[in-house]
């Protein structure tokens, strides 16, 4: 598309370009929305996501005997999910305990807790919500779908960043 | 019993706080490595 569009633009054809515009909108659009569905996908099964597994709570086990500590041990204090592509990042991130991240902020890394462990991007949270129980949504694409088809003598250069706050799900009773 | 909810239902997106009503004593910082292909002098 982006061929077919850039001839458009060398000869000077506007309908052309007009009509590749169309499509190159009406598919980041189809893709915004799905990004849209694959939160809410994982917002459906949020509990299966936020625990832990048996050898997790063996680790934090032992991690909090040692400091004398006590808590809900079959529930992770984070979910984080990330898919960090060349021109794609998407995160979701969790504050699954309600712990206050007034200092913290929030990171979305690539392999978390592990020695790979490597941060992407990183935020932080207003003061309001920094100890709530909330979801962040960390969506960046390498290319602009806001002001593309605007008329503007400002370029957009390193795509749109897109951090968006969502209500915590509500857990399916079992 | 698990709930089915659309997209719209499910994802319920909590605003910014409204700068101009509240207070901001801290500020929300966002840090970004930028891809090796973008350059900046």
């Amino acid at each position: 598309m982006q061929d077919i569009s850039g001839e458009a633009m060398a000869v000077g054809n506007t309908t052309k370009l007009a009509w590749c515009n169309k499509y190159i909108e009406g598919l980041r659009q189809i893709e915004l929305q799905k990004y849209d569905e694959i939160t809410s996908y994982i917002f459906e099964y949020m509990e299966m996501h936020s625990k832990r597994t048996a050898e997790e709570i063996a680790k934090v086990k032992a991690e909090l005997s040692k400091r004398g500590g006590k808590g809900d041990l079959s529930q992770k204090d984070f979910v984080e999910m990330l898919l960090h592509r060349k021109d794609l990042i998407f995160g979701i991130w969790a504050n699954v305990q309600s712990k206050n991240m007034s200092h913290e902020g929030v990171s979305f890394k690539l392999n978390p807790g592990t020695p790979q462990e490597k941060q992407i991007c990183k935020t932080s949270l207003p003061q309001k919500y920094a100890s709530m129980q909330i979801v962040v949504r960390c969506l960046w694409t390498s290319y602009d779908y806001l002001t593309f088809t605007k008329a503007s003598t400002d370029i957009v250069v390193g795509g749109i960043m897109d951090f968006r706050m969502f209500t915590y799900p509500e857990i399916a009773k079992t | 019993m698990r709930r089915i909810l659309s997209v719209d239902e499910r994802l319920k997106v909590i605003p910014f706080p409204d700068t101009s009503m509240t207070m901001v004593d801290n500020p929300v910082e966002i840090t970004i490595k930028v891809p090796d292909y973008l350059f900046m002098s």
